[in-house]
């Protein structure tokens, strides 16, 4: 009846923990294996997909920063469709840090497990948190992003699973018309964004009761321009109510510009 | 007509009221509007309803009152929250306490429509949205 | 599917704020022109007045030594004619002794004559000297006298030479005695007059010496004490007025220096200094209010935002009921929708225009305030949060209270900015009172903002004013509302006073004159 979210630092644990919960509840799963039906349903290089799921941008990897929040957004994009669907045990894909106000989501955060913390954990810790920064603006291992933060350390996986499962069953975690309602609207906002973002940057979408306000900067000169474009591309996104585009002038291109 | 859907409906906004109460008698039920909560409570007390439709902040009361009370005494109405103040923790809550629903304005008719017929059949008296009785 | 024609025109806000931010304190035009009437005033500088000075001393005392150089020369002359006539009468008398030896013993003449002649020698020799001092009639006379008293001695030497016995005793030798007594009687006369005038003269050059000497000096210190008063006067006043400007500007005052003066100097290269400081402080203190503003009006759009919904949600209702049923409703029930959408527009317009108020950049104007009216307002403006807060909010105002002189705008903020600071501190179903007084003076409004909340802590009384001290978790607190709020609150010449009790709840105090800074103690140069 709800959605379950698991992130880990600990994929092995993650994997095992949520599989078993699934199994309990009679949900379906959802994890990086997508990926690749992913990567299949927008056209992207595989590898790469994977690549940009847990890597910044960066040139010496030959991704690009659009091209990295392009496909990241298919993935979210993806990923929002699949769990309007309710009742499914997701991990792997970052989808907790874009469900965050969706009430029928139990995000559960799984620390530890594998002993005492070590060097490449540390340096594990900083890459995500610098991923899900410029992904998200979150820092993934705040505990405030979650509903539930088990210590592995210091609770059995089978006792992890009883604990999710039987939270899970709280009437809170029930979806209402409110928290499907919030969630169409995320998976309308991902949808319009993915649109844009194959051929724009500097994108950000916030839908609301089917209302779409796409917020956008560029160089002065090519406001209309962009405006026109956003207009064409997300007046054909299906399930698209009212569009709204909101410009702001690209301070920091400007600047370059007027510098030269 | 016993399987009619009694329905309250408590909402400070005067025009919510005066909205719903054709739009839902339009669907087969008999809605009584309610502005003030403790009216309102006291018609609770009183009768047993199908279907608790209410706000939850109020000048009077809190709607998260009147669902706590609702829920006491007839455990088997179900109540829907309607609310302006949509928050995540706030849904929650009222899930927790029992809400069937819970419901952000603004919101379409319809909308309330389809959680009602929900409810009702979750009473096991369903309705029929698309012959509305005239 | 619909698309909107509207976007919103966000562009260069950041330009925006720095360019209204110049209006914002209202001083900057101010500024700009005291700047200008400063600098184009006449140039007078400390320094010329220091070497203005010091010249003027030098040209006096110059004067001085050239006077006395003078007088010391005349002082001279004198006192060498005075050697001189003393001189030529001591041969005069000598030849008359000379000669009266002569005319009783008949010793030798010769001795006479030669003294006389020395006498006339050291006369004419003189005369330039005698002709500065004695008038021509004296000195012809005299001359006239020595002559004759010399050939009549030379008459006398003539006979002698002649071999006449007793020729002393002879006539002819009593009448050239005669003759010669009185001539030489005459001339020492004269001498001895000539000598008692110039001694008075130069008595009197002596005496007029002294006095100038005696009042030179007196002038002197007269024109040094002036002069240094005049330079210590100058500095120290505008020294001493500096520092209570730069009191003024700690306080708040950000008023610029006006011009009052008729010249320009050091004093005033320092005074645009301060006006420049003061006009770059004042910037950024608008744009930091500014700033923390937004931030307010962040954390009230929120429960704006939810207080809109249901506006919004009649409005959705009445015209979908409107939409589903327009063919079976009468015109009255049709026209009682239609009035419910309009009056339910203008309520959703009302509810943000408030805060819209609030948000705008405005460029501050000092007008005449009604405080009751500004903190109803401001009630209105946070009803969403203390509504959502559960908090109940009090108003009590005596009656007698003036209108104080402010920006309302800036006022208004201080208010937001403790009402949302009590209600942070406050827990469900707590109470906030605001009271507005007339202080005991009657010159200062006192508005009371007191909450029964946490409290503050005491060792941190004194640091909730500092800038960035907050005790609220990131995101929450930014430790600049009670610093931007004394610094509106001490541009108006007011106080912000703080009384608080760990657990039983604070009251913040605004103390706000009737009057903000009088005019005639404004800064002035
Ligand atoms: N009414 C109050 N009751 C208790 N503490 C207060 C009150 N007002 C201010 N404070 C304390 O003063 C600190 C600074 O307040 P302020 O400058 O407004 O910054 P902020 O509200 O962002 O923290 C607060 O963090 C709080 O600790
Ligand atoms: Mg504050």
């Amino acid at each position: 009846m709800s959605v379950l979210i698991f992130t880990s630092d600990n994929q092995e644990l993650e994997e095992k923990i949520a599989r078993q919960s699934a199994e309990k509840l009679g949900y379906k799963t959802l994890n990086h294996r997508f990926l690749d039906d992913i990567a299949r349903q927008y056209s992207l290089d595989s590898a790469k997909l994977r690549e940009a799921m847990i890597t910044t941008p960066s040139i010496l990897k030959r991704m690009s920063s659009k091209m990295w929040h392009y496909y990241l957004s298919c993935v979210e994009t993806a990923v929002l469709d699949r769990l309007l669907e309710d009742d499914i045990v997701c991990w792997g894909l970052g989808a907790h840090l874009y469900v965050l106000v969706v009430s029928h989501v139990l995000k559960v955060r799984l620390v530890g497990g594998d002993g005492s913390a070590s060097m490449t954990d540390t340096k594990k810790e900083r890459q995500r948190e610098k991923w899900s920064v410029a992904a998200w603006q979150r820092r993934e291992a705040d505990p405030r992003l979650y509903d539930l933060v088990i210590n592995l350390d210091q609770i059995k996986s089978d006792e992890a699973v009883n604990t999710v499962t039987s939270t899970v069953g709280y009437p809170r975690f029930k979806p209402m018309t409110y928290s499907r309602n919030t969630l169409t609207d995320r998976a309308l906002a991902a949808k319009v964004k993915n649109a844009l973002l194959e051929t724009l940057t500097n994108i950000h979408v916030h839908a609301q009761n089917g209302t779409v306000v796409v917020t956008t900067t560029s160089l002065k000169r090519e406001k209309a321009k962009k405006v026109a474009a956003i207009k064409e591309i997300a007046g054909k996104v299906e399930g698209m109510g009212y569009l709204e585009v909101h410009w702001n002038v690209d301070m920091v291109s400007e600047a370059a510009l007027g510098h030269r | 007509m016993s399987n009619q859907l009694e329905i309250l409906l408590l909402d400070d906004e005067l025009i919510v009221g005066k909205r719903l109460k054709p739009a839902l008698e339009k669907i087969g039920c008999c809605v009584e509007v309610f502005q003030d909560p403790r009216e309102a409570m006291k018609r609770i007390g009183e009768k047993e309803f199908d279907i608790v439709v209410t706000d939850i902040y109020m000048e009077e009361m809190d709607g998260m009152q009147v669902l706590e009370m609702v829920h006491d005494q007839w455990p088997r109405t179900k109540i829907i929250m309607i609310t302006g103040y949509a928050m995540i923790s706030l849904a929650r809550d009222a899930m927790e306490q029992g809400a069937f629903d819970f419901i952000a304005k603004p919101f379409k008719p319809d909308d309330l429509r389809k959680v009602i017929a929900k409810a009702a059949e979750a009473l096991g008296s369903p309705l029929d949205l698309n012959a509305p009785v005239n | 599917m619909e698309i909107s024609q509207h976007n919103s025109e966000n562009s260069g806000s950041k330009n925006e704020v720095d360019g209204s931010a110049k209006h914002l304190y209202g001083h900057i035009a101010d500024i700009r022109e005291a700047q200008q009437t400063l600098m184009s005033r006449l140039h007078f500088s400390v320094r010329k007045q220091i070497y203005l000075g010091n010249v003027l001393v030098f040209l006096f005392v110059l004067v001085i030594a050239v006077v006395l150089i003078l007088n010391n020369e005349k002082v001279q002359t004198r006192l060498k004619f005075l050697e001189f006539v003393n001189e030529f009468s001591a041969e005069v008398q000598q030849a008359r002794r000379y000669e009266k030896n002569y005319f009783l013993y008949g010793t030798n003449l010769s001795d006479a004559i030669e003294n006389i002649h020395l006498a006339r020698l050291i006369f004419t020799r003189e005369l330039n000297t005698f002709a500065e001092l004695q008038d021509q009639m004296t000195r012809e006379g005299i001359l006239n006298k020595i002559e004759s008293y010399e050939s009549l001695l030379g008459q006398l030497f003539q006979k002698q030479q002649q071999n006449v016995v007793e020729l002393h005793k002879t006539g002819f030798s009593k009448g050239i005695e005669t003759k010669l007594r009185k001539y030489g009687q005459d001339i020492l006369a004269s001498a001895e007059s000539m000598m008692t005038v110039e001694k008075r003269a130069l008595e009197k050059s002596l005496d007029q010496s002294r006095d100038f000497h005696i009042y030179s000096i007196l002038v002197l210190l007269v024109i040094l004490t002036m002069n240094a008063w005049l330079l210590v006067g100058r500095i120290y006043t505008t020294l001493s007025r500096f520092s209570t400007y730069a009191q003024r500007i700690a306080s708040g005052d950000f008023r610029p220096i006006l011009p009052k003066r008729k010249f320009r100097d050091e004093f005033t290269d320092l005074a645009v200094a301060i006006n420049e400081m003061i006009k770059e402080i004042d910037t950024r203190e608008a744009v930091l209010i500014q700033t923390h503003k937004m931030r307010a009006v962040g954390t009230l759009t929120s429960g704006v935002a939810h207080e809109l919904n249901n506006p919004l949600n009649n409005i959705m209702l009445t015209a979908h009921m409107l939409l589903e049923d327009y063919q079976d409703l009468s015109d009255d029930e049709r026209k009682d929708m239609l009035k419910d959408v309009t009056e339910e527009t203008d309520r959703a317009r009302k509810i943000i225009r408030n805060l819209l108020d609030f948000a705008r950049e405005s460029s501050s104007a000092m007008e005449s305030v009604d405080l009751y009216q500004l903190l109803k307002e401001t009630i209105t403006l946070l009803e969403n949060q203390i509504r959502l807060a559960g908090i109940t909010v009090d108003i009590q105002f005596t009656d007698d209270l003036p209108r104080i002189h402010g920006d309302a705008q800036k006022l208004q903020q201080v208010f937001v900015n403790l009402l949302l600071n009590a209600m942070d501190a406050s827990s469900k179903g707590g109470k906030i009172q605001v009271m507005g007084c007339l202080e005991e003076k009657a010159d200062a409004v006192k508005v009371a903002v007191i909450d029964y909340g946490q409290g503050i802590p005491r060792h941190i009384v004194s640091s909730v004013f500092d800038p960035f001290f907050t005790t609220k978790p990131k995101g929450k607190g930014t430790g600049l509302g009670l610093s931007v709020s004394q610094g509106i609150v001490a541009k108006h010449g007011g106080s912000i006073k703080v009384t608080s009790k760990e657990g039983s709840g604070s009251s913040f105090n605004v103390i706000l004159p009737v009057v903000t800074f009088p005019e005639l103690h404004s800064f002035h140069l």
